[in-house]
């Protein structure tokens, strides 16, 4: 690869010894200045209880092996697909990101759908109250 | 390829020092909105602005919009072709410092290999 001007203008100087190590040590500078100024803590929770969450369900539902296989088909092709076009720099349509989601959310909402209604109407009424006031009262603290 | 001279190179898109920095800052897969940009990079808006969007322009970035609360705000990631280009550069300059401006060694002994032949 060639010197790469920018377009429309002669190729600039090259930097001496010095301004070279200058820009390698503001490398340095600028990811200190990253690490220290952006609070990261809100992501590294999210992700702690992420992490609770998925261990919590994968004991749960380990004995159910053919919702786990599912489940981990699902994810081993989402990864896939996001790996390859993370590596070409293919930028993913919106829709397609997506569809491991959905996929997801068949696969478990069904079975906790079908187990909900097993309470009967009334009882499906009475779990989705508490469960949705419990949501509010988090979205309320949080 | 590697008995060129680094300054062979050497990307110029990243010659101004905001761009660099730019890049810098994007490392690692991070994605970083423009406030938060502005203050690691100390810039102003309108050069931090110009930056991004000559990176752009390139390929070399690429920029998301969206909302917080009611407020918009834009993330900007570097892109595999930008992350590329800016480890290239990098290199180079490696290499500057390492040969201290010289032609690399190879170029120096494929030069000396033509010398004479007894």
């Amino acid at each position: 690869m060639d010197q790469r001007p920018i377009e429309g203008a002669a190729p600039l100087p090259v930097p001496n010894s010095d301004i070279a190590q200058a820009y390698l040590d503001q490398v340095r500078a600028v990811r200190e200045r990253r690490e220290a100024g952006v609070d990261r803590r809100g992501a590294a929770w999210i992700g702690l209880v992420n992490a609770i969450t998925l261990a919590v369900y994968i004991t749960v539902i380990s004995p159910r092996w053919g919702i786990a296989i599912v489940l981990g088909v699902v994810l081993l092709v989402a990864l896939a697909v996001f790996f390859i076009a993370g590596i070409l720099g293919v930028e993913m349509p919106f829709f397609v990101r997506l569809i491991p989601g959905a996929l997801a959310l068949v696969v478990l909402g069904a079975p906790a759908l079908r187990s909900i209604l097993g309470y009967g109407p009334i009882g499906a009424a009475v779990v989705f109250c508490l469960y949705a006031g419990s949501a509010f009262l988090d979205g309320r603290d949080g | 390829m590697a008995d060129k001279h680094p300054r062979l190179r050497l990307d110029d898109n990243f010659a101004s020092p905001i761009r660099f920095s730019l890049m810098a800052a994007l490392l690692d897969g991070n994605e970083l909105d423009f406030a938060t940009l502005a203050r690691i990079l100390q810039v102003g808006d309108s050069a931090l602005s110009k930056s991004i969007s000559h990176l752009h322009v390139t390929g070399y970035v690429a920029t998301r919009r969206g909302d917080v609360g009611s407020r918009p705000r834009t993330w900007v990631r570097s892109t595999a072709k930008g992350e590329r280009a800016f480890a290239a550069h990098l290199h180079a300059l490696q290499e500057i410092v390492e040969f201290g401006g010289r032609a690399p060694a190879q170029n120096v002994s494929m030069n000396a290999s033509t010398v004479r032949f007894e």
